[in-house]
């Protein structure tokens, strides 16, 4: 069975796909293309040896509008309220609901 | 006691997520218990000024106005850092003592876990640089906070446990997204 609602598979699939993205797909996207470092890398003189693919910029943002997402899903899960089949009681202790 | 939790269905995946009374259920609690002395102390140790002679009370305006020049949150940042720095200063010690608090009673540990959330995606975004990566410290604490409110983690060995069992927040369950 599930009790995920429309709401819960937004959050999880387009939240969870905007942080990871801007975390883990364009961090190794980056390495691949040659510079495993989300900044421009210098040498001891100062001169910039490799530059970024993607801007900082980008992935920042993705990674906030993924948290976004959460948030605003958090925010409607406390407005719409518990259903009613799970607004009995748990015992004691019971975590992740 | 231990309590196994119905086989779920996550995203097409069956899940069978057992916590109470088992290292699950342990790590939980620990976590929380660490992650609300880390706030705790961080707030703490703002009011240095208050028993160390000499200590400069907390003051985040350079943080506000020149650290997070550049970053996505400096709309915000910087504009609290001229207009009402003041506020910041106020809150920030005083929120970071009331979070860790709560954390380690695990007490209102979703509200709490709520705000620790908020100020750390400030403290994530507003370090400019990212010189140490986008999964960094910040983040680390960020999903630390995040992970307390999808776990409810007030709810093993904490002190929501026993709110929650109250006819009050029986007959208003919404309160458990503030709890647990």
């Amino acid at each position: 069975m599930t009790d995920l609602t429309t709401v819960d598979r937004l959050a999880m699939l387009l939240g969870g796909a905007l942080v990871v993205l801007g975390t883990v797909v364009l961090g190794i996207l980056e390495a691949l293309l040659g510079n495993p470092s989300p900044v421009p890398v210098t040498n001891e003189a100062g001169a910039v040896v490799a530059t970024t693919t993607f801007p900082v910029e980008v992935r920042a943002y993705l990674i906030a509008f993924g948290m976004l997402v959460w948030l605003i899903a958090g925010v409607y899960k406390l407005i719409a309220g518990v259903p009613r089949e799970r607004g009995t009681a748990a015992p004691r202790g019971t975590a992740a609901e | 006691m231990s309590h196994k939790n119905e086989t779920r269905n996550v995203l097409g995946e069956d899940v069978t997520f057992e916590l109470s009374s088992t290292w699950a259920g342990y790590w939980v609690a620990l976590l929380r218990l660490v992650t609300g002395y880390w706030f705790f102390h961080a707030g703490l140790t703002k009011y240095a000024n208050l028993w160390y002679a000499g200590a400069e009370p907390f003051s985040a305006t350079g943080w506000l106005t020149g650290a997070t020049q550049g970053t996505i949150v400096a709309p915000i940042t910087v504009w609290f850092g001229q207009n009402a720095a003041w506020f910041v200063n106020l809150v920030i010690p005083f929120a970071e003592l009331a979070i860790g608090l709560a954390l380690m009673l695990g007490l209102l540990v979703r509200f709490a876990a709520f705000w620790g959330a908020f100020l750390m995606t400030f403290f994530y975004f507003g370090n400019a640089g990212w010189a140490h990566g986008f999964v960094n410290g910040d983040l680390m604490g960020l999903l630390l906070f995040v992970t307390m409110i999808v776990l409810g983690a007030g709810r093993v060995m904490g002190l929501d446990s026993y709110l929650e069992a109250t006819d009050f927040v029986q007959t208003h369950p919404r309160l458990k997204y503030l709890l647990g």
